[in-house]
């Protein structure tokens, strides 16, 4: 399999106190992993890393071959994580927001359909002209979902992307990963959940203390 | 009524503190210094108040000779029928659509869903905001009255007139009190009879117009000299505005303060009727939010308190934009333009009068210093206005920084409709002072250079103090002194060059050094982008 995001001596220190330790690790091209561990254990640090939220303090990031900060523009292309608490502009409705996030990466192509199918899937059609801040804190998760869908990515970050959902939305978005980890892409998927460990991830990753073990 | 008394008793008295602790005083804090402090804090603000509208009553009183040499005093009532109608009018419109019963959230959870006394509720909330409304009124009429003294006593006004000007406010204020509680309180049965238990009373909008009625009409009656209105009219509103017109006129107060007291009673006694079904849920629904943004800009959330007014401005409903849009980073301009027109403010057009009128003072001014402050307001504006949207940005970070655009693009696309937009207002001005007869036509070669300057040295600024946990939190820093100082020497100093070395060579100085200053802003600002989350 060959490599899709790759992380080298990526580590983050806060004043003196080590959020996470030096990592290195390799993700694949169509491959899901999941990334587990006790609360405070760095999972939110490592992710805001890969996703250069946060600039690490040690080491790199590499996607799909660009480097996150010198090949800033292209890796970006590459990337997407969504956080657990997603935050939109005010002033942009659901639809408004799709559509911007298709302009700046150049999606536009088939973008109506794509928006109508992902909207309507996560259940968010009759909702799309109003405006986020009147969303419940699912359906908050499910636009930052769909905003992820919209575009196009090789490497996606889910930062407890299960935890707001209700069940039918849960197997909506395994079906999406689902689909996604077919067409090539690698999702690192933060969860507590342990049935999702257990049964849907190729690999696990266990974090504690800010250390990273593979297990699986 | 115990319950509802102590809740509001406690409100009150929150109240109190707070507006006591503006002044360092600790109610808590039981020390004799603390009580000698409190008895200085009265007499202190008593004089200066005291002396604040004096100094007020002496432009009074040319506005009121102004308007009526031969009757200052019906000038003084008439100004003050003005206000009030004005006022009066606001007040209607404001209650004919949100109660002004004003519940907090916790109001609304402890007194919405108990079986309190709906008139005892509307009674006791009723003193509060009388008094924080009254007290600006109150102020403005004891200013007329001592403007009134400074405009009939002949000669220069002294210490030895301190016992007519005390008279002479005192006698303006106190028939104003029960008539503005009256029509304060009329305002209140009107907001409070809307919401009658399960209804909304639309037709309280046809009681509504008559009181409006009986607001303006004094205003436009009362005029000295040749009114608009019939004799008639003019002399029901004499008698409407009774009271006002008795605490100048030389007559026994006697009969204007029962008049007022007269209608206060009768309004309360309606209010206490129209409360009787009064819904205090949907009061509490209607005012919650309101209550809430008042709080944070109380405590100083202004940020906070910005973005739930502007929720509360674009309701819950839009239909997408039709704006054209063209993909890749020029969609930052897009996006830009929506957020622009959907969020525009009073404030932000304040924001955008004083930039054109600081470069149009700048054109006008005749000496170099003043040239030099105005030029430092500008780029105070220029700076404040073309970091909104970038701050806007940050505060939505987790989106932002995963765009697929550069630092720089980033940085530009955000700030260049508002310094397009800045700079051909500040253009325009130019051109305005030019036509005025102050040509500043160096000015227009080196104006670009500086507002970039003025923009990069805000947007340095910000993203140098930026905290990514902070930004993901939604929490974006302001621009600092430092930015504003940053910004201002920016500007100034080829404008100096400019100003102390004419011709060619100080031109070329200006608009070199300008240009160089603009890139080093921008530079230290794409940089200071890429370091967020390196703390």
């Amino acid at each position: 399999m060959s490599i899709c995001l790759s992380a080298r001596q990526l580590s983050k220190t806060y004043n003196s106190f080590q959020a996470l330790a030096p990592v290195s690790f390799d993700l694949n091209h169509g491959e899901i992993v999941t990334l587990s561990g006790p609360n405070g254990s760095g999972k939110t640090t490592l992710l805001s890393c890969l996703s250069g939220l946060v600039r690490p303090s040690t080491g790199t990031v590499t996607v799909g071959g660009c480097d996150l900060y010198r090949d800033e523009r292209e890796a970006r292309r590459k990337l997407m994580y969504v956080p657990d608490v997603p935050r939109f502009y005010l002033e942009l409705t659901a639809w408004e927001h799709l559509r911007f996030i298709a302009l700046a990466n150049d999606a536009v192509d088939g973008f109506e359909q794509r928006a109508e199918r992902l909207l309507r899937a996560f259940g968010l059609w009759d909702a799309r002209d109003l405006f986020p801040h009147h969303f419940s804190r699912g359906m908050r998760l499910k636009l930052g979902l769909v905003l992820a869908f919209i575009r196009p990515f090789k490497a996606l970050l889910l930062d407890e992307p299960t935890s707001a959902l209700d069940t039918e939305s849960v197997q909506l978005l395994l079906t999406e990963l689902v689909r996604v980890r077919s067409e090539g892409a690698t999702v690192l998927l933060s969860t507590h959940d342990p049935a999702l460990i257990e049964q849907f991830g190729d690999r696990r990753m266990v974090m504690r203390q800010g250390q990273v073990e593979f297990a699986g | 009524m115990n319950a509802v008394h102590w809740v509001r008793s406690r409100q009150e008295e929150s109240e109190l503190v707070y507006w006591l602790s503006v002044v360092a005083y600790d109610p808590r804090d039981r020390s004799l210094n603390n009580r000698l402090y409190l008895i200085y804090i009265v007499v202190f603000f008593a004089v200066w108040i005291f002396a604040v509208l004096t100094l007020f009553a002496g432009g009074g009183a040319v506005i009121l000779q102004a308007v009526s040499p031969a009757d200052p005093a019906g000038a003084a009532a008439w100004l003050l029928a003005v206000l009030l109608a004005a006022w009066g009018l606001f007040a209607l419109r404001s209650a004919l659509r949100r109660s002004p019963v004003v519940f907090t959230e916790e109001d609304g959870l402890l007194l919405g869903q108990t079986p309190v006394s709906r008139r005892a509720v509307v009674l006791r909330w009723l003193w509060l905001p009388w008094i924080k409304n009254a007290l600006p009124f109150w102020l403005a009429a004891v200013t007329l009255g001592f403007s009134l003294i400074e405009a009939t006593v002949p000669g220069e006004m002294g210490l030895q007139h301190l016992p007519e000007y005390i008279v002479h406010g005192v006698r303006a204020w106190l028939p104003f009190v029960p008539a503005h509680l009256g029509l304060f309180t009329l305002v209140w049965v009107a907001g409070v009879a809307r919401l009658h238990r399960d209804q909304e009373r639309r037709w309280i909008i046809l009681p509504a117009l008559a009181l409006a009625a009986v607001l303006v009409l004094p205003a436009l009656g009362l005029y000295p000299g040749e009114g608009i209105l019939p004799s008639a009219l003019r002399q029901l509103a004499g008698v409407l505005a009774y009271p006002l017109r008795a605490g100048f006129l030389p007559v026994s107060l006697g009969p204007a303060l029962a008049a007022g007291w007269g209608l206060a009673l009768a309004a309360l006694a309606l209010l206490w009727q129209a409360a009787e079904g009064f819904s205090l849920s949907r009061a509490a629904q209607e005012t919650r939010e309101g209550a809430e943004i008042t709080s944070a800009m109380r405590y100083g959330l202004a940020d906070y308190a910005a973005e739930r007014q502007l929720q509360s401005r674009l309701g819950v409903v839009r239909r997408p934009s039709r704006l054209p849009a063209v993909p890749g980073p020029a969609s930052l301009v897009w996006k830009d333009l929506i957020q622009a027109r959907r969020s525009l403010r009073a404030a932000e057009v304040m924001d955008w009068i004083g930039l054109v009128g600081a470069a149009l003072s700048f054109s006008l001014l005749p000496d170099p210093g003043s040239r030099m402050l105005a030029l430092g307001f500008w780029s105070l504006q220029v700076g404040k206005v073309t970091s909104a949207r970038l701050r806007s940005d940050l505060s939505v970070w987790p989106l932002t920084r995963q765009l697929p655009v550069t630092a720089r693009s980033l940085l530009v696309l955000d700030a260049a409709p508002s310094l397009g937009l800045a700079l051909v207002l500040s253009l325009a001005a130019l051109g305005a002072g030019a036509a005025a007869g102050a040509p500043a036509w160096a000015w227009v070669l080196v104006l670009p250079g500086a507002a970039i300057s003025a923009a990069g040295s805000a947007a340095y600024d910000i993203l140098r103090r930026a905290r990514a946990d902070l930004l993901m939190n939604g929490s974006a820093p302001a621009v600092s002194s430092t930015g504003i100082i940053m910004g201002a020497a920016c500007v100034l100093a080829p404008a100096a060059g400019l100003l102390w070395m004419p011709g060619p060579a100080g031109l070329l100085a200006a608009v070199a050094g300008s240009l160089a200053l603009a890139g080093l802003c921008l530079r230290l600002a794409e940089r200071s982008y890429g370091r967020i989350g390196g703390d």
